[in-house]
């Protein structure tokens, strides 16, 4: 278990090792920076492919609808080009709509820097599930032990939000009203009910964890690399220096 | 050993919510807190152990020692943890992991396992608690009766020393009540232990407290045994089934009918469920922890499709579906303006809804959420009443009731019933069955059969282990 990346999700874990959320979060980190960064679309393509394809081996069923939000996105920066960089010689001429060399060397800039980014995000979101995520920040990231802990009270809580949500809109139903609450009244009743449940649940949570001893609790930290972090070290060092040599 | 001399608590200095308190729990003994609901006694335990200091920013003016701490110092108070055990009310709120796994290592690190050793022992535990396969689950996937478990689990993981237990029997089931009476009782056989705990239904435990307190508004005072067993004021005695319905057997006409019924989602929780429920009828359902009663009255108010069969509901009637938290049904700001809209909606004249409840004068500004938990059962049910006229499905009605708001509740179901109103009520109370149902259904291997009500309160009793 001590390779493994600690205590979550251990039937998984024990199957697959995982590199390390730290050094994954610095991995996406610096090539976020770099997307920002570089300009040009011949330098920044092959990175975006390597990555891209990396998070679909990771976990192509978890983040697809990233990719989906990306081609929606696409369409609002081909119109951004259009309307604040169409300038330079005419690349296409449809009549209606003209794309001079600037609108489209924008939008392919624009578009391949929303994907290197969200390339790198969803190669993190694939790899881990939100609880490692946080534990893997407080133990590694030395993430203060209160933070992660309401982190990890929100996924506790939001499967009971929206049981509770669902109730609330069936009960309203049954009173003989629209079943989702749209005026301004309505939405207040909702959420009022919502946060009193909420608040009591919260309260009593907070009992019991002060009684369990939550003051004394002093999460353990430390790194301890495997050859997952090793490979993926060496994925961002070989890419960094891809950049500097293509300069 | 627990002391306790407060002469004044609460959340605000202006407020306070208990008063000249004094409790002493000797070494070695299970002491009883009984009071009405609203009485105080959560707040009395929140006060013993600090909570209410340290936590909840309130105010306590006395003295209390839980053995050698001080409590109220914040020295004492962040020892207090290794050496309590406080089980709470709703193991919903207790549990605050997304996984049992999380949840048991969380905890044993906050009583200082280190990591390593920590997820050794919560994997040990849990295999031990019946949980093992359900370790990365998460929380919400579990039944009722594995919360309760798990939370009990947790609370005494440290083995503790002082053991206090708020209200351990509120919805739970035969199961659950006997684990808690097995853990007293083994607290019970050891020498260096106190056990405190503050019940509604001292029945479930009579036989294993060597003394009581009852707290009032005014203070509290040691209640000796011999009175307590001779209450009637107090659920202390087991609850005799009223063989006779006051209908003597005969209802009206057929109000609800299911046929063939399959309930549950991925797969079927019960099956082939045919009930007929007659105007003026009170049907009680009963079950283990998840076991599907709620799903079933859930499925029969419409809230999720059967998997297969039908629901019929008489001509002209209605079924309407009361929560076991009835905050998630109101909708408005006071009880007047619910009264008023339900009235609206549903053509029932105000008045007759304002005579059905009896503290309307002194409550109807209140918002409804900030009524007793009595009064919000009480309102709930006027409000179902309006709307159905026909079936209303009660879900756990009498969960954290004392006796006496037990009997309200009684006397309104009564009355309703007379006005042609029938109920299907979901409950793991015999008070429930032995005193207001006519007729019982039990859940038993995925199916609903009918049985004798006054032997399924004889054997809820024997299987909890209350003596006769």
């Amino acid at each position: 278990m001590q390779g493994c990346r600690g205590i979550l999700f251990e039937n998984r874990c024990s199957r697959m090792r995982k590199p390390s959320v730290s050094v994954v979060f610095i991995y996406a980190l610096v090539l976020t920076s770099v997307a920002l960064l570089l300009k040009d679309p011949h330098r920044l393509l092959p990175i975006v492919v390597f990555n891209v394809s990396l998070s679909l081996i990771a976990g192509l069923r978890k983040v697809w609808w990233l990719y989906l939000l990306i081609l929606v996105a696409s369409v609002g920066v081909f119109t951004n080009a259009i309307f604040f960089a169409n300038t330079g010689p005419v690349v296409m001429d449809a009549g209606f709509l003209v794309v001079r060399e600037n609108a489209l060397k924008a939008f392919v800039t624009v578009t391949l820097r929303v994907a290197l980014i969200t390339g790198v995000g969803a190669f993190f979101v694939a790899l881990f599930e939100p609880l490692e995520i946080i534990k893997g920040f407080t133990r590694e990231l030395y993430m203060p032990a209160s933070i992660s802990l309401s982190l990890s009270y929100a996924l506790r809580l939001l499967p009971l939000l929206r049981r509770d949500l669902e109730e609330i809109m069936f009960f309203r139903r049954q009173r003989g009203y629209r079943k989702r609450p749209l005026s301004f009244g309505e939405l207040a009743s909702t959420l009022s009910a919502l946060l009193i449940t909420g608040f009591e649940r919260a309260l009593w949570s907070g009992v019991s964890l002060e009684l369990r001893g939550f003051r004394n609790y002093r999460p353990s930290h430390g790194v301890s690399f495997n050859i997952c972090d090793v490979l993926i070290i060496t994925a961002l060092t070989a890419q960094l220096i891809y950049i500097v040599i293509t300069r | 050993m627990i002391t306790a001399k407060i002469a004044e608590a609460g959340f605000s200095e202006d407020k306070p919510i208990i008063k000249n308190i004094f409790v002493e729990s000797p070494r070695a003994s299970v002491t009883l807190l009984l009071g009405e609901s609203g009485s105080g006694k959560t707040t009395f335990l929140l006060s013993l152990t600090g909570v209410l200091k340290f936590l909840l920013n309130g105010y306590i003016n006395g003295v209390v020692r839980i053995d050698d701490l001080n409590p109220l110092e914040m020295n004492d108070y962040l020892k207090l943890p290794s050496k309590i055990g406080f089980i709470m009310q709703d193991p919903e709120k207790q549990l605050v992991m997304p996984t049992p796994f999380d949840e048991t290592v969380f905890t044993l690190q906050m009583k200082g396992y280190s990591e390593e050793e920590a997820v050794k022992r919560a994997r040990e535990l849990l295999e031990k608690a019946g949980l093992s396969n359900k370790i990365n689950l998460h929380v919400e996937n579990l039944s009722g009766g594995e919360k309760r478990k798990l939370s009990i689990l947790l609370s005494i993981i440290h083995q503790p020393q002082i053991l206090i237990l708020d209200e351990p029997s509120a919805s739970l089931d035969v199961e659950g009540i006997r684990m808690v009476r097995e853990i007293i009782r083994e607290y019970k056989e050891r020498e260096d232990i106190t056990v405190l705990i503050a019940e509604h239904k001292p029945v479930f435990y009579a036989d294993l407290i060597d003394n009581a307190f009852i707290i009032e508004k005014t203070g509290s005072k040691p209640v000796a045994l011999e009175t307590l067993y001779k209450s009637s004021a107090v659920d202390v005695a087991r609850h005799q089934c009223a063989e006779e319905s006051e209908n003597n057997g005969s209802f009206g006409d057929l109000v609800l009918e299911t046929s063939g019924l399959d309930i549950g989602f991925d797969k079927p929780m019960i099956r082939n469920i045919n009930l007929t429920v007659r105007r003026g009828e009170v049907l009680g359902i009963l079950g283990p922890n998840g076991s599907g009663k709620t799903t079933l009255l859930k499925t029969i108010a419409g809230f999720y499709r059967p998997l297969t069969g039908e629901v019929r509901v008489g001509e002209g009637g209605r079924v309407f579906y009361v929560p076991q938290n009835p905050d998630l049904l109101f909708l408005f700001k006071t009880v007047e303006k619910e009264l008023k809209e339900t009235s609206k909606k549903t053509s029932f004249p105000v008045d007759e809804l304002v005579e059905l409840i009896p503290w309307y004068p002194s409550v109807r500004g209140f918002n409804p959420h900030w009524l007793s938990h009595g009064q919000r059962r009480w309102l709930s049910i006027v409000i179902a009443y309006a709307y159905s006229r026909g079936v209303i499905l009660l879900d756990e009605p009498s969960t954290g009731l004392d006796y006496v708001r037990f009997n309200h509740l009684k006397r309104l179901i009564s009355s309703l019933k007379k006005k042609g109103v029938s109920f299907l009520i979901s409950t793991h109370d015999p008070r429930v069955v032995g005193e207001i149902v006519d007729k019982v259904y039990v859940i038993d291997s995925g199916r609903l059969i009918e049985v004798d009500k006054c032997r399924v309160v004889e054997e809820y009793y024997s299987r909890t282990g209350v003596p006769a």
